[in-house]
């Protein structure tokens, strides 16, 4: 009786090894945080915010997979959520032609094969200009897709663009064999497709499941999937701010911080999360964002807004502001704030100081470049080059304009008002770090924080004197043509809001734009030359990147994060009850 | 009672239109657009927001936006004959040809609210409508359960108050209804979660079920736990309110010669309190429910925020922020009719509790 108890009881405890390893295998489900509200659509041809977009790259093929280490489109290579539908591809001598090679083993999950001329079917919508899809740079400079069989896919260009490569993968491929009979036709239609909201045919990892508006997302595991798909399913929690999903994280609520597509650890917990990391209580992975924080200079007469060029592209006299018309006084500036000082007082020291476009994260960034430093006494100095100087002795009244100034007039006190968006304290910070500092050389800055609409109006009409905004989500190369050159010069909509005008700046973004076959290092320098004059004229004056968090419970096993690629192997991932 | 009611119905009209032309004129003078919020990047040019901002409507001019959202575009410009391009306008308001491209703008579409179209979502891309009806439950959930907690609570307590005036109970309660008064319920949220959410870990922090791959929620029952708090919060207020209303009129209706004819009688000091004064004492309770249903909306807004609760007050606040002007506008109007709607209640519920009483 005994000797049976003792087997009854090792069967027992075999079966719970076996129960459990067979658990550890497989299963469970990914629980993230996210305060963008609902998915606007799930449509990729329509997404337009991080949201949409952290369920779509589970949901949708892509053109070619994305290298994590490097974020460049890999050929042939295969990432392990390995979407990507090209084996390869070739650029024509002239640069104009681009032929992709498509893999055949890859459907959506009615069993229908994914083809070239799925592809070609989304770009014919998006080119209509009958969608809603805000996706449409690509249409400067690629005049037509075409599907030459089932695998083969010919891109041709209206005008060489390095740039064509990224754009490509920009706008989704859809489901030609359901969306076409719906529309008939009409791609406007494509707008109110019930598919937008539930699409039950797609190819990722998951399938979709389910929203319970306000309040999750859900999607459920592929099983239909080329890969052996480990997780359940994704459950995407709407939560009012960060904060909450913190807290929500630390009460065990959900296994993740964020989504995949945004990061969410406030920088003011960083510290703490670092610290219950080492101590084992969960997992981390940092990076910095891609995401930076700048001053822009109003370097035209704020007065009389105009666009930079007319209609023939010949250049309009913007007038100068009179202080930030002169590259002296800009330099001088740079100079009398402590950067050290903005990221503590700001970001909580979590943030690296740029200075160039972009950020460390991205190939164009130009590492090398001197940082501007903390030297009031130079700030001084430049500032009294420049025709500003203290006549009354009292360092709590402004300089004065004296007639060595370009374009003051004598006698003009040096103050002018910075703008930002109210409720980002970050940006509020730093905004308070730099009037304080300013203040001390005698420099007036009157720091208003605007509602973001508001913010925008000034913005966008070229009527403030300086202004503190950030870009987020960079791509890797971001067309800056509307930020560097006159053609964003556009008053009402235009990123070149500052009226920046360098020639040689335009001659060598055009140049990285269209170097024939498109070599990164021959482009990289080009970006680092523009860089260095930018870093040297200063019409932006960039300040800092945000470092970013991840952050899982310990359930999720076998997680390997890249920046700004949380789940790139999400079908091997693993969640233990 | 009909015809006042007609009557009370027909007055609302012109108050109503005043409250769409209002509201709408408001959102409309606000700066920036939608699409700035949405599509303001580097990789976005002027020229396709432009486009966005032209598919939307919204670089229209003021009359003809209103006009559009109230009484649909669907007669301003049309296509008789069925090839998808405007063939005919009213002139006098809309153009064919508006933007002098030289060719004409699409036919209208939309048939405006007064035809029961709430129009589109800017930013959810879904009609308004079915916004508004799938976020609605979750609202009705927490008002009602709010108004019922505060009814419940708040009468008694009030009864008792008078019924033990100037004791421990009655001193308890008036202090502690200018405190539930006074505090701001963000506030309360924000606290209660901090203790009995992450301190305590007894109640979720916020939300209005857990987790589900199938994407159903559960019966509320099996949920309890992430109703209380936000109930509580929404309710403290209401509850302070009915109590002092009650205790003030309980008081008032204690000297009144039917109650002491009651006292004289022998009756017992529950059955005088809660039999015959109760009843009387209601009718300012009454008068209470409108202003409350009305401030359910409002309060909706912030509670619903603070506690993740999927409701129209959430959607309203984000719809806000983005200027998603269908979504505000749909939820304004349905605030506006159910605030007339919950005045007629409190008319309605008055003429029944006090007989006396004749709606003229």
């Amino acid at each position: 009786m005994y000797k049976i108890a003792k087997l009854v009881l090792l069967a027992v405890f075999l079966a719970a090894v076996a129960f459990g390893a067979s658990a550890q295998d497989s299963g469970g489900v990914i629980i993230g945080t996210n305060f963008g509200g609902d998915p606007t659509s799930l449509n990729p041809l329509l997404t337009n915010n991080t949201v949409d977009l952290s369920l779509t790259e589970f949901l949708f093929p892509s053109l070619y997979n994305i290298d994590p280490e490097t974020r460049s489109p890999m050929k042939a290579g295969r990432n392990d959520q390995d979407n990507g539908l090209a084996l390869d591809w070739s650029i024509s001598d002239d640069g104009l032609t681009y032929t992709f090679t498509l893999r055949d083993d890859i459907a959506w999950n009615d069993g229908t094969p994914v083809t070239a001329h799925e592809y070609a079917f989304t770009f014919e919508a998006l080119a209509s200009g009958e969608t809603s899809s805000p996706r449409t740079s690509v249409l400067q400079s690629v005049a037509s897709v075409e599907a030459m069989d089932d695998t083969t896919v010919v891109v041709t260009l209206s005008v060489a663009s390095c740039r064509a490569i990224d754009e490509l993968d920009d706008f989704g491929i859809l489901p030609k064999h359901i969306i076409e009979p719906l529309i008939d036709g009409d791609f406007s239609a494509i707008d109110t497709l019930e598919y937008n909201k539930n699409p039950d045919v797609t190819s990722g990892v998951f399938n979709f499941g389910a929203l319970i508006a306000d309040e999750q997302t859900s999607l459920l595991r592929n099983d239909n999937h080329w890969l052996t798909v480990s997780p359940d399913g994704y459950i995407m929690r709407n939560v009012p701010d960060q904060v909450v999903g913190v807290e929500q994280f630390l009460a065990g609520e959900v296994t993740s911080v964020g989504t995949a597509g945004s990061a969410s650890v406030p920088a003011s917990r960083m510290q703490e999360f670092r610290d219950l990391a080492e101590a084992g209580e969960f997992q981390v992975y940092e990076y910095v964002d891609d995401g930076l924080t700048f001053v822009g200079f109003n370097l035209a007469d704020r007065n009389m807004p105009v666009n930079g060029e007319d209609e023939d592209g010949n250049p309009i006299d913007q007038g100068k502001h009179p202080l930030f018309g002169d590259v002296r006084v800009r330099q001088a500036i740079a100079q009398a704030v402590n950067y050290a000082d903005i990221i503590e007082g700001a970001a909580e020291g979590e943030a690296v100081q740029v200075n160039s476009f972009g950020t460390p994260a991205l190939w164009g960034y130009d590492s090398s470049i001197e940082p501007w430093e903390y030297n009031p006494e130079a700030a001084l100095a430049l500032l009294a080059e420049a025709g500003f100087v203290d006549d009354d002795d009292d360092p709590s009244t402004p300089l004065v304009a004296t007639e060595d100034a370009l374009y003051a007039e004598p006698g003009t006190p040096f103050a002018f008002e910075m703008l930002t968006n109210s409720g980002n304290l970050v940006r509020e910070a730093a905004g308070t770090v730099i009037q304080d500092q300013l203040g001390q050389i005698g420099i007036d800055v009157d720091f208003q924080l605007q509602e973001f609409g508001a913010l925008v109006t000034f913005l966008l009409g070229q009527d403030f004197d300086a202004i503190m905004i950030g870009f987020t989500n960079l791509a890797q190369d971001t067309d800056a043509r509307n930020v560097f050159t006159p053609v964003g010069d556009l008053v009402g909509g235009g990123f070149n809001f500052v009226s920046y005008r360098n020639d040689r700046v335009t001659e060598l973004y055009d140049q990285a734009l269209t170097l024939p076959g498109c070599d990164l290092a021959e482009r990289q320098a080009l970006y680092h030359e523009i860089s260095q004059i930018l870093h040297e004229e200063l019409p932006w004056w960039w300040l800092f990147a945000p470092n970013s968090m991840y952050a899982e419970t310990n359930a999720v096993q076998n997680w390997e994060p890249f920046a700004e690629m949380r789940y790139v192997n999400m079908a091997n991932l693993v969640i233990s009850s | 009672m009909f015809k006042y009611l007609i009557r009370r119905v027909v007055q609302a009209i012109p108050t109503f239109f005043g409250i769409t032309l209002f509201a709408y004129l408001l959102l409309w003078l606000a700066p920036g657009s939608v699409v700035e919020r949405l599509f303001l990047a580097p990789n976005i040019n002027a020229e396709t927001r432009e486009r966005l901002a032209k598919q939307l409507g919204i670089n229209d001019p003021f009359h003809i936006q209103y006009l559009r959202w109230l009484a649909g575009d669907d007669w301003l410009r049309w296509d008789s004959d069925g090839d998808g391009v405007s063939d005919g306008a009213f002139e006098l308001i809309a153009p064919l040809d508006a933007d002098g491209d030289g060719e004409p703008e699409p036919p209208g579409e939309s048939y405006g609210i007064l035809r029961g179209d709430f129009g589109r979502s800017f930013v959810r891309r879904r009609p308004v409508m079915e916004v508004i009806l799938t976020n609605l439950p979750a609202t009705l959930e927490l008002g009602i359960a709010a108004i019922v907690a505060s009814l419940v609570i708040g009468i008694p307590v009030g009864i008792l108050s008078a019924a033990t005036r100037g004791r421990w109970f009655d001193n308890l309660a008036r202090v502690m209804a200018v405190i539930f008064d006074a505090i701001p319920n963000f506030w309360l949220g924000l606290m209660l979660l901090l203790g009995l959410g992450k301190v305590m870990g007894i109640v979720p922090l916020g939300g209005r079920c857990g987790p589900s791959l199938t994407g159903v929620c559960p019966p509320l029952f099996e949920r309890m736990e992430y109703l209380i708090l936000p109930t509580f919060v929404f309710a403290a207020g209401f509850i302070a309110l009915f109590s002092r209303y009650v205790r003030t009129s309980t008081l008032e209706v204690m000297n009144q010669d039917y109650i002491r004819t009651a006292r004289a009688k022998g009756l017992a000091s529950r059955s005088v309190y809660f039999r015959h004064a109760a009843r009387n004492a209601m009718i300012p309770v009454a008068t209470l429910i409108g202003p409350v249903i009305t401030n359910v909306w409002a309060g909706a807004t912030v509670i619903e925020t603070v506690f993740a609760w999927p409701g129209v007050g959430r959607v309203a606040f984000t719809s806000a922020i983005q200027q998603d002007f269908p979504v505000v506008m749909g939820i304004t109007i349905f605030a506006a009719v159910g605030t007339i709607l919950g005045f007629l209640l409190s008319d309605m519920l008055y003429v029944t509790i006090d007989p006396r009483i004749r709606l003229s």
